[in-house]
């Protein structure tokens, strides 16, 4: 038996009533829609990351918090603190008798809290044996790409203070 | 335009389109791993190259939509 296809009364119109060529039609245009709310919403993305990082900078006012006193740490010595809030852990070095670092204790590669070992020059994440710069937190070897996140501090009248976080978040 | 033609040019903005919105992917992923980083002077200039692809996107399906997909 053969098929009326262009008999729109047919009775199997009932159960197929969009022609094939029609139903391809809407696929294509639905597909158009598709990409163009994808390119859409990677605006979105790009736009909320100019809008966060505003914010952090506004927000970026970080209270000074007293650290340590410099009678407290000896030359290669170094402290846990948290900074700038209390689920921020930080690692506090005195690496001269007037050089002081602080760095996120937060491993960049996937958070383990990472050890300084100053007498050794480097920072140490035991998960992958990662490694970074005791003086700079710039990633030396391992897995880790990015530098540890840095505290600013200051030294006023023997007391050691955290003022602000370099290069984004904790 | 023969049907068969236009569909050819069609198809072929289509593609054109898919690359662009691949691009932006990769755009978005490198903004936010150099953000993440520390780096913030890359996020505008990469806005800016976004848009600038939503608008030629925006651009291509228009044309697409008005003059080809019949």
């Amino acid at each position: 038996m053969k098929l009326n296809l262009i008999d729109e009364k047919a009775p199997w119109r009932e159960q197929f009533p969009v022609d094939l060529a029609d139903d391809e039609y809407r696929s294509r245009r639905d597909f158009t829609r598709l990409l163009g709310l994808t390119s859409l919403a990677f605006v979105v993305g790009q736009l909320w990351i100019i809008a966060r990082s505003f914010w952090h900078k506004e927000k970026d006012l970080s209270p000074r918090l007293a650290v340590s006193s410099a009678g407290e740490l000896p030359v290669g010595g170094a402290k846990v603190f948290h900074y700038p809030g209390p689920n921020d852990p930080c690692i506090l070095v005195r690496l001269t008798q007037d050089n002081w670092v602080a760095f996120g204790q937060k491993c960049t590669h996937l958070s383990c809290p990472v050890i300084p070992q100053p007498e050794q020059g480097r920072i140490f994440c035991p998960c992958h044996e990662g490694v970074f710069n005791i003086e700079t937190g710039a990633p030396v070897s391992g897995p880790p790409r990015r530098p540890l996140v840095r505290m600013t501090l200051k030294v006023i009248d023997g007391q050691v203070y955290a003022t602000g976080v370099e290069g984004g978040e904790v | 335009m023969k049907n068969t033609q236009r569909m050819v040019v069609a198809n072929a903005i289509l593609s054109v389109v898919l690359i662009i919105v691949v691009l932006q992917l990769w755009l978005l992923t490198a903004t936010m791993e150099q953000y993440l980083g520390g780096d913030t002077a890359i996020i505008v200039p990469a806005a800016v190259a976004s848009i600038g692809c939503f608008g030629l996107i925006f651009g291509l399906l228009y044309l697409y939509r008005r003059k080809l997909d019949h």
